[in-house]
């Protein structure tokens, strides 16, 4: 069946007003791919108006991928709430709850548990005027050195190691290598076993890391280093 | 996308732009730019001044037709309408 064919399907549920005003997203319905309505269908997320057929172009393995993540980074009420926000890079939205954890600045409503609208957009986070507050954070010893990739695939497989997983360490890089760089290598780490694992409580490997990084950083002591203000707080 | 900052979009909301837009609307905007300025210029003319947050949300919209799109706003009385649009731009989804 084409996109077209499962219209009635996509729009059972629409009211009258609603199904009014498909013919101005009709760009979006064009460029629909039909197996995204299934991913989506799959998952639980409903479009509930025409806007939300934007979702619909996003390539199947992205939309996937940006499901996935989003059920491991306990976004996903969000994403049923408003399907669109499946569109916005992921990799964004990640780095923006990790720039929030790192200042201790709340990023959930606590009755809803939804996040504010900040963390879906840029230039909505960029309001909070949070960057200076983020460069006069002083980063924990571990995060002040900025490690290469290399170093951070190294201490991956100490702690697979102690979870007795060194098998998952090709895994495990190439999640590594698709991770901003510019967050720390305490935050890489995390999202990598994150999203590897599916970890609902990452406690046990934070500490790990913590225990990991520093060993190195005792095993460093003495060697010149340098610090970088630029994306050193993740 | 630099043809927008005619409109007044910043670097940072083009940088929004690609951000939060699929690929294929990408390319549809490329392909489509002429009538989306048509578009966007109109409303900026009738004084809408939540046009660049429309576009971000709403980017569909843009494509219409421009004869249809003007007909889409000239059937409410423009000071009105600018007002509400202005107050709420998510309207523009319902109108």
């Amino acid at each position: 069946m084409s996109v077209m064919e499962r219209l009635p399907e996509l729009t059972a549920d629409f009211s009258d007003q609603k199904k009014a005003q498909i013919y101005k997203f009709s760009v979006s319905l064009a460029n629909a791919y039909e197996e995204v309505i299934d991913i989506l269908k799959k998952h639980d997320i409903k479009i509930s108006t025409p806007s939300h057929f934007k979702v619909l172009t996003l390539d199947p393995r992205t939309a996937i991928q940006a499901v996935e993540l989003a059920e491991k980074m306990f976004y996903i009420e969000d994403i049923k709430k408003d399907p669109k926000k499946l569109c916005i890079t992921a990799a964004g939205i990640i780095k923006r709850m990790g720039q929030c954890d790192a200042l201790g600045v709340a990023y959930k409503d606590p009755e809803t548990g939804l996040c504010y609208d900040f963390i879906f957009s840029q230039r909505e986070f960029n309001k909070l005027n949070l960057e200076q507050a983020l460069e006069k954070h002083t980063p924990a010893p571990e995060e002040a050195v900025k490690s290469s990739a290399e170093d951070i695939k190294a201490h991956a497989l100490e702690i697979l190691k102690m979870f007795d997983s060194a098998d998952d360490a090709e895994r495990i890089n190439a999640i590594i290598d698709k991770i901003n760089p510019e967050f720390s290598e305490k935050e890489i780490l995390l999202q990598a076993f994150r999203e590897a694992f599916g970890l609902p409580d990452d406690s046990l490997v934070s500490e790990k890391i913590d225990a990991v990084l520093g060993l190195t950083d005792t095993e460093e002591k003495g060697m010149s280093r340098s610090h970088s203000h630029e994306g050193e707080v993740a | 996308m630099k043809f927008l900052e005619k409109y007044d979009f910043t670097p940072e909301d083009i940088d929004e732009l690609i951000d939060v837009t699929p690929k294929k609307i990408m390319n549809e905007i490329k392909k489509s730019q002429k009538l989306v300025e048509m578009n966007l210029g109109y409303l900026k003319d009738l004084g809408v001044n939540t046009y660049v947050d429309m576009f971000l949300n709403y980017t569909d919209v843009f494509f219409m037709d421009h004869s249809n799109f003007k007909e889409m706003l000239d059937k409410y009385e423009k000071d009105s309408l600018v007002e509400k649009l202005n107050a709420n731009y998510k309207l523009i989804e319902f109108l």
